[in-house]
């Protein structure tokens, strides 16, 4: 069977620290995985090694079939949203969203503003991003993921300073995407949050999978 | 690329716009300073008594010529015996630095996966070395608007715009260099610079402006060592991008 994505025998350590230990994966495509585990577990470190951005001391991630540490690759067709939102204060949010869509230039206006209106933002589009509230700030990270269609999303905790409502918004948009085929990765301290949401749910306790 | 360079630009000045005023205004403090120094030191030479036989020789390198008026105001040389002017040069230079620094390592602290899953290793850095040669082109030229006015109103009437490319290719080659050490020696490599940049400026003061005295020879040899340079820190900047994420703390960005 071949696996969107695969982690295999995944180490890291940084100054004699080791942050993950024995990591393995197989995620399939179409499904939600969560990862939980307390503060410091590896949860953030797990996806940053996913995405590309932390090289493992030893092991492999392979994603579409590709090794992207082997080949030195970033993954395709993946986005992310890992630790905190970080955009340009004094552009709008919809500014911010259209200098990251204009990096690749595959998607419209009309495109980035259909992603701000799935997260509710539709009103706030204009707004300038310094004035937006802390969940404000999430639901325009989690656009910037959506908004250009990829295959995998991965998301570190969406759910923080999101009020009710809208986790429950995110939550059916996660799930729409979902049966569309993508495969999504959700880390957060929180269970509750993704019980309900996920296929599979690792929990992660000094780098370490401990139970899945 | 454009809207990449753009949001470079925005996310530097909006960083950083108190230190460029800070910049602007030691300029203007720095070049009325000088040009009572420079308008003293030419009252001297008028007197004819410094120009005798044993003297000229001795003087001629030290002579207050309005180039080195020029220079010393823009930091790009100094006088070896004062240390206002070695610290203001320094700063010049630091700026420089800073704008490499902190344009290169913007993404990498804040949200990398933004910008990483859009586009390769390779676009990214060109990118940014773009960003940085515009950018300090930008901060070169509003330096030399600032020193046109402020000369302007002091009734001083020279201009070098040979000076100002020499000048950008000095500070690109510089930051060049800079980004390339970063990640294997970060705040030492700030130092090795500064003392590389001043050795050169001393040997510069001290020997080359008696053996190329009208530069363009000069000017040649400082586009070849751009030439050399730029395509080395692309290969020594795609070799350690990822490591540099490991290591984002430990260089306390």
């Amino acid at each position: 069977m071949d696996y969107k994505i695969e982690v295999k025998d995944l180490n890291l350590t940084i100054k004699s620290n080791v942050i993950l230990r024995n990591i393995n994966l197989k995620i399939e495509a179409g499904k939600i995985y969560g990862f939980i585990g307390r503060n410091g577990s590896g949860k953030s470190m797990l996806l940053k090694s996913i995405c590309g951005l932390l090289k493992p001391t030893t092991g492999n991630v392979i994603v579409d079939s590709e090794d992207i540490y082997k080949k030195d690759i970033f993954p395709s067709n993946t986005r992310a949203f890992i630790d905190k939102p970080s955009f340009i204060g004094n552009l709008t949010g919809f500014e911010n969203l259209k200098l990251l869509a204009d990096i690749q230039n595959k998607i419209t206006d009309e495109e980035i503003k259909m992603a701000l209106k799935k997260c509710d933002l539709e009103g706030q589009m204009n707004k300038k991003y310094g004035k937006y509230s802390l969940g404000m700030k999430q639901k325009l990270a989690i656009a910037s993921v959506l908004m250009e269609d990829p295959d995998i999303m991965i998301f570190d905790e969406p759910f923080n300073g999101v009020d009710n409502k809208s986790v429950e918004k995110i939550r059916s948009i996660l799930l729409t995407e979902k049966q569309k085929g993508k495969t999504i990765l959700i880390a957060t301290h929180i269970k509750e949050d993704i019980d309900l949401l996920c296929d599979v749910i690792y929990e992660l306790d000094l780098g370490e999978i401990i139970t899945s | 690329m454009k809207s990449m360079i753009y949001r470079d630009l925005l996310l530097f000045v909006k960083k950083n716009y108190k230190i460029i005023i800070f910049i602007i205004l030691l300029l203007v403090l720095k070049t009325i300073f000088n040009y009572n120094n420079f308008t003293n030191a030419t009252n001297n030479i008028n007197d004819s008594n410094v120009l005798k036989q044993d003297n000229i020789i001795h003087i001629t390198s030290f002579v207050y010529t309005e180039q080195l008026f020029f220079e010393r105001s823009l930091g790009l040389t100094y006088n070896i015996n004062d240390i206002i002017e070695i610290i203001y040069m320094c700063l010049m230079i630091s700026l420089y630095i800073y704008t490499a620094v902190s344009i290169y390592f913007s993404d990498i602290t804040s949200a990398p996966e933004q910008l990483f899953l859009r586009m390769s290793k390779k676009k990214y850095i060109l990118q940014k070395l773009i960003s940085i040669t515009i950018i300090s082109i930008l901060m070169t030229f509003i330096l030399y608007v600032t020193l046109f006015i402020t000369l302007y109103v002091l009734n001083v009437n020279y201009f070098n715009f040979e000076l100002l490319f020499i000048n950008i290719i000095y500070k690109i080659i510089l930051q060049f260099i800079v980004i390339a050490l970063f990640g294997y020696m970060n705040i030492f490599s700030y130092f090795v610079i500064l003392g590389l940049y001043l050795s050169i400026v001393t040997f510069k003061i001290k020997h080359l402006y008696f053996l190329f005295p009208s530069w363009n020879n000069f000017n040649i040899y400082i586009v070849i060592i751009l030439m050399l340079v730029l395509p080395l820190t692309y290969r020594i900047c795609h070799k350690k991008i990822v490591n540099l994420f490991r290591k984002e703390k430990m260089y306390g960005l």
